[in-house]
């Protein structure tokens, strides 16, 4: 297994060069840089032009990802342009966050998916099967966005159980950090909680099929033990692959939990660098995004040896 | 002898100096009343013996102590408060963005400042002569006043400042008629000119890209970005800045040193009192999650919102809901270096077809008390209202087809796409480009095409010449400083704003305003400018909007004046 995963890390490195030269190149064709965002509109010329030629901007784009590459390769991300501070340092301030959130979803997702689709797979055709299928393509439908501000307008406006927004880390006050993560988390995992629930329900039905469900039963085991040890860990492949899939789009997607409820993670920092044309943040930022999300591939395909002893690594 | 636990009861007699609903800081010393036991020992005679016995006795005695300056009725607490804008840089002078001038307007100051009738008064200076020829500015700093970091400001701070400003600054070609400044001794510092301008004071007194004092020791060799951030922002300002996390929020705290002027908040001067503990600027790009968080109370003032949410929180018992003039004037600019565009008799056929209050009520959401038609430039509660003027009222808000389209013929428009930028980053300006689009559409039969792009793409597109003859803006801080009109559209400055404008006219214009040694002098420069304004149209004038505020009611003397103030504003509990 390790000699499969050294080959699969090594695999990352054109993936992650793919992804810088096609950032560069897409920063390359947008209109607009970042000095006239950090001097103003009404700025004149020379100083918007002065501040170019100091920032290195004057230069061809191939030279300054060339240059990006060289200094990534040792590990310096470069310096963001607006914040004027290390890349690496604001995207190891704001990982956490994003992290937190995506793992608190996908702990939601996982909660509130999985029990639903083994219910509904073990009450298949029953009114409880209907609910579970309705409502998970519910949440999988309802966008994310207004999930969230309903959520914010039902929780924190009305009741006020909850923070409107921001984030607490845990070192400073584990309660408050779990207060402000509980309405994002929610928006955020139920859209893949309805997703799992559909792809375990149907993954746990064909496998309750399987003879060795009915022996299991025959030989007098409890339900429980049937469904969760038997049929359960025969189903997890395909799940497995979605919960991988499903974290990933927690790790892209968290951009929107962290605009709305104003959490300062990843995705807002990509965000607001995109709007001020920030480039090495644009591309420092998506760069750690993608390698986080490799990485989950890489975990999600070691975890099928748990799952599964027959798979091999090859 | 012992002195027993001492009973204490507070009688504060204090020196009011405005009126009794202001908390003040100017209370010192407070006389305090205390009720004290003593064990006195007294010789009696018992039974003929002298004896010495202990007695307790109770006394009344006043004594004055020193009270913390910043304690009383108002001190004390957090404010919390939210913008979507995000400050590019806590370095003040390098920047106009407006996000930057909140923080400045609560940790620096300036020599001069404009008060809330614009006029300009003392600040860090305490008085200012000019010499007979107006070449020579003498400033007579105020004595005694300390920096966030404890070093007393004197006459070498201001010296530095300005030549850190003249380097790092992009609003250093404002002062391009400054031929010398020195320090000529510990608070005296005198700048001459290479001819006399009445800009020069004003300049000094502008908010954005403010030319601040700070302490030598801090900026003294340090170009753009080369500032610790916060540790060396440091100003004279009633706040100091503690925290800055860009995307996030940014926190002052008072400056407890502070000596803040005599007398009441006046404009950017007079006593600036620094109520609250902290103050945080949160950072929510979302207007919606604002008003989420001013409703239940996370927030007790927001930035950002829409017409609909301030209209449906007027009635809101918790909120207060304030829409004030002098506000923004929006535009229609124009790109002079196209074709058509850069046709005045074009400009006056846009002109003349166009129903203003129309554009006025889509770009409003359909509500008339949002906005106001005026044909002057400022507004009756702006810097410079100049009513009575027969080429503004004849221009504005014409909606005369028949006109439009015969001054439209002589400019051999045949139909020609005609490409209009705009953003969705500014909701009003895409309205603007909708509405004023369709009217030119159906009444003139222009072949319009609308190119959305973000913020920094428009601005982007506005520097390049070819390829598009309309978008939009909307100016507020001419209202206050008029010259300001000067930095967007003078032939040689090379603001974006420009758009390839050029009118030696209109530079004179500015430059008899920038000139005039009295309020007759300038009025009659804005004057000459209103009418080329109309005549020429370097942008069109669509309406004048208002500012809009909503607070939480326990804000108490909240008054926004050109930008968000903070200080001298508490909370009532609730």
């Amino acid at each position: 297994m390790s000699q499969f995963a050294i080959r699969r890390l090594l695999t990352f490195i054109p993936a992650l060069l793919a992804v810088a030269v096609v950032i560069a190149l897409l920063m390359d064709m947008i209109p607009g840089d970042p000095v006239t965002i950090m001097l103003g509109l009404d700025a004149p010329g020379e100083s918007i032009n002065r501040r170019r030629i100091e920032l290195g901007l004057d230069r061809p784009m191939h030279v300054r990802l060339l240059e990006w590459l060289t200094n990534a390769l040792r590990g310096d991300l470069g310096q963001s342009i607006i914040l004027e501070k290390s890349v690496s340092q604001t995207i190891a301030e704001r990982y956490s966050v994003t992290i937190s959130l995506a793992l608190f979803a996908l702990a939601v997702a996982l909660a509130v998916g999985l029990p639903a689709g083994i219910v509904a797979s073990v009450k298949q055709g029953t009114w409880i099967d209907w609910a579970v299928t309705t409502s998970a393509l519910l949440w999988l439908s309802l966008p994310g966005f207004w999930i969230a501000l309903n959520l914010i307008f039902l929780f924190s406006v009305r009741l006020g159980w909850f923070p409107v927004g921001g984030f607490v880390p845990v070192t400073e006050n584990p309660l408050d950090f779990l207060k402000h993560l509980v309405l994002p988390a929610v928006s955020m995992g139920l859209g893949s909680a309805g997703i799992l629930a559909r792809f375990t329900r149907t993954s746990m039905l064909e496998v309750l099929r399987m003879d060795y469900i009915g022996t299991a039963r025959a030989k007098g085991l409890r339900e429980i033990v049937v469904l969760l040890r038997h049929a359960l860990k025969n189903a997890l492949i395909p799940i497995i692959t979605m919960v991988g899939i499903s974290f990933g789009d927690m790790l892209g997607g968290a951009v929107i939990s962290e605009l709305v409820f104003n959490m300062p993670g990843v995705g807002r920092m990509v965000l607001d660098a995109v709007k001020r044309r920030d480039y090495p943040l644009i591309q420092g930022g998506i760069f750690v995004v993608t390698a986080t999300y490799l990485m989950v591939n890489l975990l999600v395909d070691l975890l099928y040896a748990w799952a599964d002893p027959q798979i091999r690594f090859e | 002898m012992k002195r027993v636990n001492l009973l204490i009861s507070m009688i504060v007699l204090t020196a009011l100096l405005a009126s009794c609903a202001t908390p003040t800081a100017e209370v010192v010393e407070k006389v305090v009343t205390q009720v004290v036991k003593e064990t006195v020992k007294e010789t009696v005679i018992v039974e003929g013996t002298p004896q010495v016995v202990e007695k307790v006795v109770t006394k009344i005695v006043e004594k004055e102590v020193k009270a913390d300056r910043w304690s009383g009725p108002g001190f004390g607490g957090e404010l919390h408060a939210a913008s979507a804008g995000n400050p590019p840089t806590a370095d003040a002078p390098t920047t106009t963005a407006a996000a930057t001038q909140y923080i400045a307007i609560h940790v620096h100051e300036t020599l001069v400042a404009m008060s809330e009738n614009y006029k300009l008064k003392p600040m860090l200076a305490e008085s200012w002569d000019v010499s007979d020829d107006g070449k020579t500015y003498t400033f007579h700093l105020r004595q005694g006043v300390k920096f966030h970091n404890g070093e007393e400001m004197t006459a070498d701070d201001v010296v530095a400042s300005f030549k850190r400003f003249m380097e790092v600054s992009v609003r250093a070609a404002s002062f391009s008629l400054v031929e010398s400044y020195e320090a000529t001794d510990k608070y005296t510092v005198v700048f001459k000119l290479s001819k006399p301008s009445r800009a020069f004071l004003l300049n000094h007194a502008y908010v954005y890209a403010p030319m601040c004092i700070q302490p030598k020791s801090v900026i003294e060799g340090k170009g753009v970005g080369e500032l610790q951030v916060p540790e060396d922002i440091i100003g004279t300002g009633p706040y100091k800045l503690v925290q800055y996390d860009p995307d996030t929020v940014w926190v002052v705290e008072r400056h407890k040193d502070y000596q803040p002027l005599p007398g009441e908040r006046d404009g950017m001067t007079g006593a600036k009192i620094p109520y609250f503990d902290k103050i945080y600027m949160h950072i929510v790009p979302d207007y919606a999650v604002q008003v989420a968080g001013l409703e239940s109370g996370e927030f007790d003032l927001i930035e950002n919102f829409t017409t609909v949410s301030f209209n449906s929180l007027k009635d809101n018992p918790e909120i207060t809901a304030v829409e004030y003039y002098p506000g923004g004037m929006r535009v229609i600019m124009f790109n002079h270096a196209e074709k058509f565009s850069g046709d005045v008799k074009f400009r006056q056929a846009v002109l003349a077809a166009l129903d203003m209050e129309e554009i006025g009520l889509y770009t409003t959401g359909g509500d008339p008390s949002k906005f106001r038609l005026n044909p002057y430039l400022w507004p009756p509660e702006g810097a410079m209202y100049l009513p009575d003027d027969p080429v503004a009222e004849s221009h504005y808000n014409q909606n005369d087809v028949e006109k439009a389209k015969l001054l439209l013929q002589e400019t051999g428009y045949q139909g020609e796409e005609l490409v209009w930028l705009t953003t969705k980053d500014y909701e009003y300006m895409y309205d603007i480009a909708v509405s004023v689009s369709d009217q030119l559409e159906k009444k003139l039969g222009m072949n319009i095409k609308i190119e959305v792009y973000d913020w920094a793409s428009l601005n982007a597109k506005w520097e390049d010449a070819p390829g598009w003859h309309f978008t939009q803006t909307a100016y507020s801080s001419y209202n206050y400083f008029p010259l300001t009109l000067q930095s967007y559209w003078a032939c040689d400055t090379t603001s974006s704003l420009r758009c390839g404008y050029c009118n030696p006219e209109v530079d004179a214009a500015y430059d008899a305003a920038a000139a005039a040694t009295t309020d007759e002098e300038e009025e009659a420069a804005w004057r000459d400018f209103q009418r080329l304004f109309w005549e020429d149209l370097t942008n069109i004038k669509i309406v004048d909007t208002p500012s809009l505020a909503l607070y939480r009611k326990n804000l108490k003397n909240y008054d926004p004046w050109y930008r968000i103030r903070f200080f001298s504003v508490w909370k009532e509990a609730q």
